[in-house]
């Protein structure tokens, strides 16, 4: 992704829901796999509040039977209900933002990333399972995975050959076709050298003669000859091995000062 | 629970629908602020939220190379790449999206807040947001990340050098009120110096009336010693001569420390310590010849404060002023000599180079202490030129008064030199002055040589001496500035609504 792709200007909040409040639900990682699987459509689960005058509210999440269904062969499956702590949020203020917008399609227009707000954060909940069997058997299941060792121990019967020797790799290959089918390198004329050169100088000052030979596909002997006539060549360290136009042929001399009175322009105003 | 409760008798039951849609494409953070930031997210009005663009930072330093045109090198950026991949650095890519939140709240003025992604809340549980939906069921959104909101601070820090050298300053602040207490404490004192001097002046006019003085302090001192046992016994001067060398050699002990002291109110030079040297033994003897050495002495006076007073009105006759006083001194060795050399010879010896080294210890042992002693000073000039100011002019009234009294050889020479000596400054000059001029240090010769360099205001020009001499009150300073004023007649301008004084040179 380039650096210019990212988008610069001020955006601004979405303020439309931010007085809303709402809850945070702490639920354990099976809860969120298999709600990730589920379609969006379905209810995934009831969520029950019962008060009883004197008493805390008691908040219960009951899956539904669609999500418990919702599995890979293998799998354990979850239990259905579990209880919701409900608690405050102390010492912070807490709210809920959302951007919507590219995620990582790397379109060419930066299509307006638009930022909401979603509300502030009430109430947090955390869901707890019971302890009943199925918890159990899901954790132990869980346990015994992950006690289980990476790596293993196999015997071989016979060699495996991991590597073969081979007479001429694939890339090589490959370059060769195409040399093959740019062919030898002709010395063209030299005004067109001189203009293809000419022109790559225009877009930077200093050249190594390698780009230079890609760029004008020229013999590197002949390409020589005619920048020794136009060009010099540093043999100082700033831009060492490098060609750059002779002073008599450089014409970014309207452009240079531009540039730099921009530029003061620019510190000045800062 | 915006649904309507069901309310039953015992307890309410109420039902929600959960669902996860999938169709959107928003993605759910979490901000979080500190409770102390005191954020209220109902308030907020034109926030503005963005990622922050640290790029620069991430790239690290680097040359500002142009990517382009005059001065670019072609392919520059992959041949650096390459070279770092052959050492082994591989540069991590700029995500742009994992870069913090700059959060602006109201606006230019507002609140800035920078939000930090935290990692590791997710890692062991998922986070949901719920929210209402329209149709009364709840949307549950997974959470992606937290962020921590900070604000940002507007101002710029200080850095290490900076800090240390505020740090500093604020040392300085104590010490500036120190130095106010005790600029004040001074003030005071020379307050009540000022008026000092003269209730001393009619004393010791009384005193020893026929006293002349000098413009030295231990003179005076001496002067007191002398002027107790003016009135007679021999012995009793003995005595006083063997306890001040007792005295001496105490105070010895301490004279450092009151050198240190002493330099502060007085600058002292080596010729100064010598002329006070010869004079405090002329001094001594003065007290037995009663009627020869005070004539002398009174003659010296006057020869010394016509040489005080050119001092002070002009520079160029300084030369011939000292050559005066010299001489005058020399004369006056010898009308000494003849009486109680012998007895003197003793005291003489030792005290000279006593005194050389400890001048200010005998002060202090001889109970006078040094702001006043150095008081004296200008008090007992005035005295001389007081006296003579009776007479229509300084010459003038040096002529009479000496007149008058019985007059060695070597005086009368003394009386013919300091005349030549007058002789040669403009009379004008001379009549004009007041002896507290030279008491501030404000001299209208002074004055005007100020007005004829550019016109100046009377405060300008207060300034002027008030930076030369620290001792005199500001009071006295502009009295005698009015008088001097008075007394040249300055052209006045009005510039400004202020008035320039100024003085056509002539």
């Amino acid at each position: 992704m380039s650096v210019n792709a990212l988008p610069q200007f001020d955006r601004e909040l979405d303020l439309s829901n931010t007085g809303r409040g709402v809850w945070l639900v702490k639920v354990p990682k099976y809860i969120a796999n298999k709600w990730d699987k589920a379609p969006g459509e379905i209810e995934v689960g009831k969520l029950k509040i019962s008060r009883v005058p004197g008493q805390k509210a008691q908040v219960q999440l009951s899956l539904s039977e669609a999500v418990l269904c919702l599995k890979d062969p293998g799998e354990q499956s979850i239990p259905k209900e579990h209880r919701l702590n409900v608690s405050n949020v102390t010492r912070q203020s807490l709210g809920v933002f959302s951007h919507a917008g590219p995620s990582n399609t790397d379109s060419v227009v930066p299509e307006a990333e638009k930022l909401y707000m979603e509300g502030r954060i009430v109430q947090k909940l955390e869901c707890r399972p019971y302890a009943d069997p199925t918890y159990y058997k899901l954790k132990s299941e869980s346990i015994r995975k992950a006690s289980m060792p990476q790596r293993q121990v196999q015997q071989l019967e016979r060699i495996v050959q991991t590597f073969k020797p081979v007479s001429d790799h694939k890339h090589n290959i490959e370059y060769q076709e195409k040399k093959k089918a740019e062919g030898k390198k002709a010395r063209d004329d030299k005004e067109a050298v001189l203009n293809v050169l000419f022109a790559a100088f225009e877009k930077h000052q200093y050249y190594n003669i390698k780009d230079l030979q890609k760029i004008t596909k020229q013999p590197i002997v002949y390409l020589k000859e005619i920048l020794k006539e136009v060009c010099n060549y540093n043999l100082k360290n700033p831009h060492k091995n490098m060609w750059e136009l002779k002073p008599e042929y450089r014409h970014y001399k309207q452009e240079v000062p531009v540039e730099t009175k921009e530029s003061k322009n620019s510190s000045d105003s800062e | 629970m915006t649904t309507p409760a069901t309310s039953g008798s015992t307890s309410t039951v109420q039902e929600f629908k959960i669902r996860v849609p999938k169709n959107v494409k928003k993605k759910y953070h979490v901000m979080r602020f500190n409770a102390t930031l005191n954020v209220d997210f109902a308030k907020w009005t034109h926030v503005k939220m963005e990622r922050e663009n640290n790029i620069r930072e991430f790239k690290g330093i680097e040359e500002d190379m142009p990517k382009f045109g005059a001065g670019s090198e072609y392919g520059r950026d992959m041949r650096e790449e390459a070279r770092r991949k052959k050492f082994g650095i591989i540069s991590r890519k700029y995500k742009p999206e994992d870069q913090p939140w700059i959060l602006k709240v109201g606006g230019k003025t507002g609140k800035k807040f920078k939000g930090i992604r935290e990692g590791g809340v997710s890692e062991n549980a998922a986070y949901y947001v719920f929210t209402h939906a329209a149709d009364g069921a709840i949307d549950a959104y997974p959470l992606q990340e937290w962020y921590n909101f900070q604000p940002i601070q507007r101002y710029k820090a200080l850095s290490a050098e900076e800090a240390e050298q505020e740090f500093g300053r604020r040392n300085k602040v104590i010490n500036y009120f120190s130095l106010m207490l005790r600029k004040r404490m001074c003030g005071d004192n020379a307050a009540e110096d000022g008026e000092d001097p003269d209730e001393k002046k009619t004393k010791n006019s009384k005193a020893k009336k026929d006293l002349k003085i000098s413009e030295m302090d231990e003179w005076i001192d001496s002067d007191d010693d002398s002027s107790d046992s003016e009135g007679g016994e021999k012995e009793k001067e003995d005595e006083e001569a063997a306890a001040k060398k007792k005295k001496n050699k105490k105070a010895l002990k301490n004279k450092k420390k009151k050198k240190v002291e002493d330099e502060a109110f007085e600058e002292s030079d080596d010729g100064d310590e010598e002329g006070r040297e010869r004079d405090y033994i002329s001094d001594s003897s003065d007290s037995e010849s009663d009627h020869e050495t005070k004539t002398n002495k009174e003659l010296k006076g006057v020869a010394e404060e016509d040489a005080l007073r050119k001092l002070l009105t002009s520079d160029e006759d300084s030369d011939e002023d000292q050559e005066q006083k010299q001489e005058s001194e020399q004369e006056d060795e010898p009308t000494k000599e003849g009486e109680e050399r012998a007895s003197k010879l003793t005291k003489k010896k030792k005290k000279p180079d006593e005194t050389k080294k400890e001048t200010s210890s005998e002060f202090s042992s001889d109970s006078d202490t040094d702001p006043e002693s150095s008081n004296k000073k200008p008090k007992k000039t005035k005295n001389g030129t007081d006296k003579n100011a009776g007479g229509a002019s300084g010459t003038g009234s040096a002529n009479t008064s000496r007149a008058g009294t019985p007059t060695p050889s070597a005086a009368m020479a003394a009386v013919a030199a300091a005349n030549a000596a007058n002789a040669n400054q403009p009379p004008s000059k001379r009549t004009k002055l007041d002896p507290s001029y030279s008491e501030c240090g404000v001299t209208e010769e002074a004055v005007r040589r100020y007005l004829a360099r550019k016109p100046m205001t009377t405060t300008e020009l207060l300034t002027k001496f008030k930076s030369k001499r620290t001792g005199v009150s500001s009071e006295r300073l502009v009295e005698t500035m009015t008088q001097i004023l008075k007394r040249i007649n300055p052209v006045k301008q009005n510039i400004n609504g202020k008035m320039y004084l100024s003085i056509k040179p002539t």
